[in-house]
């Protein structure tokens, strides 16, 4: 059904790693207790109903959505409720390079626990081990859950019961964090998918292939395995001119990062002959205020040899000169 | 119970999954399974009232790709559509939910997303909260890995009972021609291969897989049209837990729990072991034992029979898992089970999981007759 006539196409791919930083706001409770960790080097937590004591706090209970009561201090020593012994870290997601662990500890005084690292003594972690917080030393801590830089086995008995003993807040940090930085790292490995590998090596030949709707007999470009209009295949893949009409276009007064081109420039929709979609186009080689709808333009390649199968093989569309299209020849090619 | 509209699954189609297909995008491999989902039902698209997809666009790195998905799946003239960014199972329920409402009388459902493009660790690192949780690493096997050690402790549950669940599991998907692990291993045998995060091995984990899938669903009156055998839904619903992993106890799903009481009321339903086959999202073995006790079902009891295809163990494509159970109680209820067929199949439950350690879940129980006269 959506099988192609045409004979199999090697893969196309293409790797990309997507990276954007966020500079997330804390808000005045998780502020207040990264403050904590940075300042005083104190674990704060909130007293919340229906949860207990919850560390770390988020300022309204996650059952009933009401707000938090006091601020209590917390011990910097717990019990692991549950352990992950990972064997082979992944590079910029884990903290650390060799194997280790990541815990849920419930501090002694809180009723909730909080999910951190542990980064030695692996082989005798288990739930029910004893760890303390292992600081980062000061001048180091820059208000982040990462302060306390892992926790570690201590070697005492599990207790029988849960240490009680949060101590309200006496002395609050002096300055709340505003924020923290995640800087998001992803890796991608694309497939272009066989009918937009065709279409962009055929531009290597200066070819340019759209689809036929199997229904309607309208050529999509680039080609698409269906017409989104008929929902009907469009496998047979067409030859389309270089040659087009300008179905719309603007005037770009602004610099695009990434885009070295001197303003201003037009950036135009156009429909090349034999396709029914248009594509984007930059129109060069006259003067922006001479561009007009209607207007024949055809495609300037990159000269033999230096066609790579990707969008700027074709660097532009220029005037033909020859006499403008009809409205009624593109109106329904936009 | 109220009466309610008699809703029923009517067609289901699956592109069988695979590690990477590397000649598709996921829109791509989506088309073929909505024509053919709406050629075995027997109607044109024209006929299809309301569409629903789930599926995440940092899954393959496209923003905004749900949107071009909407190409494929057949949305001119200007459809009725949603779109969640969850299990597409859970866009199933929405569809049922818009069946009730009276909006609409057919709905096909899409799950889609190439799993092979992006790297789902490090991405569902980013479904947790940016200050606790997500900022020391935190990803789903890890995380699953934290709920099954829980799980452990408190059970009493052994790397040997894990590894019985896996086996299990596998020697099921082998009869699964769209399964993605089709060799069936021993529990020696799983027992043997290394820890990824303990306590989870390489042999309690799925690989990483993609496919698309398309389910229709039909209420009463077109359903009859549509499908030799319906699978009417007799019951379904869905809940949430906190956010917080450490906020909650792990060991139990108590999201699971009330789900399936809900569903089970509306369904009419006494228990779980009385249907006769369950299809559980669970990705590894210690989420099917805590499911199974969240549920009610007996792990070891040779009826309801639980995953006959093999379950998420032997394929887990992200964002259409759950929909693939539902899709598989259907064909457990329509005589379309091939292989894996369980005799006599009358009644069956599909469960669905969205987010870290079961944090979302959505349980269906489906019959072979209508739910209400």
């Amino acid at each position: 059904m959506s099988a192609s006539p045409e004979p199999a196409i090697a893969p196309l791919r293409q790797d990309l790693v997507s990276e954007f930083p966020y500079k997330h706001s804390t808000g005045e409770v998780i502020g207040r207790f990264l403050a904590g960790l940075k300042e005083q080097k104190r674990i704060w937590g909130q007293r919340v109903a229906g949860q207990g004591v919850v560390v770390p706090p988020f300022g309204y209970s996650e059952i009933d959505g009401s707000a938090a009561g006091e601020w209590v201090e917390v011990k910097s020593t717990g019990t692991v409720t549950a352990v992950a012994v990972v064997q082979q870290p992944i590079e910029r997601l884990h903290p650390f390079a060799e194997p280790f662990a990541f815990v849920l500890v419930r501090l002694d005084g809180a009723d909730t626990a909080m999910a951190h690292v542990v980064k030695d003594d692996l082989a005798r972690l288990r739930v029910g081990s004893r760890v303390a917080a292992v600081w980062k030393p000061d001048g180091e801590r820059e208000g982040s859950v990462r302060d306390i830089s892992c926790f570690r086995v201590t070697g005492e008995p599990t207790p029988k019961a849960i240490a009680a003993g949060a101590e309200p807040m006496n002395e609050p940090p002096k300055e709340p964090v505003k924020y923290v930085q995640t800087d998001v790292h992803l890796p991608y490995h694309y497939v272009a998918g066989d009918h937009r590998a065709r279409y962009l090596q055929a531009l290597k030949d200066k070819r340019i292939l759209g689809s036929k709707c199997s229904q309607t007999g309208r050529v999509l470009l680039p080609p698409m395995i269906n017409s989104a209009e008929s929902f009907a295949p469009a496998d047979q893949f067409v030859d389309v001119s270089d040659k087009g009409v300008v179905t719309t276009f603007c005037i770009v007064n602004i610099p695009v990062i990434g885009r070295n081109l001197e303003i201003p420039y037009v950036a135009a929709s156009v429909a090349l002959d034999g396709a029914d979609l248009s594509i984007f186009a930059l129109i060069q080689e006259c003067k922006p205020e001479e561009v007009r709808m209607g207007m024949r333009v055809e495609a300037v390649w990159k000269p033999d040899g230096e066609r790579q199968g990707d969008h700027e093989d074709i660097l532009y569309f220029r005037p033909t000169g020859e006499p403008d299209a009809p409205a009624e020849s593109y109106i329904n090619r936009l | 119970m109220t009466k309610l509209r008699n809703v029923a699954v009517v067609g289901f189609a699956q592109a069988p999954i695979v590690a990477r297909d590397e000649h598709h995008t996921a829109q791509e491999m989506l088309y073929p399974q909505v024509r053919r989902a709406l050629a075995d039902c027997g109607v044109e698209r024209s006929e299809i009232d309301y569409q629903v997809a789930g599926s995440a666009d940092y899954i393959d790195g496209r923003p905004f790709g749900f949107v071009s998905a909407l190409d494929v799946m057949g949305a001119w003239p200007p459809a009725q559509d949603l779109h969640l960014e969850m299990d597409a199972a859970f866009a199933a329920y929405y569809a049922w939910l818009r069946m009730q409402a009276g909006d609409c009388d057919t709905a096909i459902v899409c799950g889609y997303g190439k799993a092979s493009e992006g790297e789902p660790r490090r991405i569902l690192n980013l479904q947790l909260d940016p200050y606790y949780q997500a900022a020391i690493g935190l990803d789903p096997v890890s995380t699953a890995a934290l709920q099954a050690s829980q799980y452990m402790a408190r059970s009493g549950a052994d790397d040997r009972d894990l590894a019985a669940v896996a086996a299990r599991n596998r020697a099921a998907g082998a009869r699964n021609p769209e399964a993605q692990v089709r060799a069936g291993a021993s529990a020696d045998e799983l027992l043997a291969t290394p820890w990824v995060v303990a306590p989870l091995r390489q042999g309690y984990l799925p690989p990483l897989g993609e496919s698309a899938v398309c389910l229709v669903l039909a209420a009463e009156g077109k359903a009859e049209t549509m499908c030799d055998r319906p699978a009417w839904i007799h019951g379904v619903d869905q809940r949430i837990e906190l956010q917080t992993l450490g906020a909650r106890d792990l060991s139990r799903s108590v999201g699971a729990k009330l789900a399936a009481e809900k569903a089970f009321a509306m369904a009419g339903l006494e228990s779980a072991g009385a249907v006769d086959v369950v299809e559980l999202s669970a990705a590894n073995p210690a989420e099917e034992l805590i499911l199974c006790e969240a549920l009610g079902l007996d792990a070891q009891a040779s009826r309801p029979v639980i995953n006959p295809s093999g379950g998420p163990l032997t394929g887990n494509p992200l964002m259409m898992t759950g929909l693939i159970r539902l899709g598989e109680a259907f064909r457990q209820l329509s005589g379309r089970a091939g292989a894996r067929a369980v005799d006599g199949a009358k009644r069956a439950i599909a469960h669905a999981t969205s987010g870290h350690c079961l944090q979302q879940n959505a349980v269906f129980v489906l019959g072979s007759d209508r739910r209400w006269s």
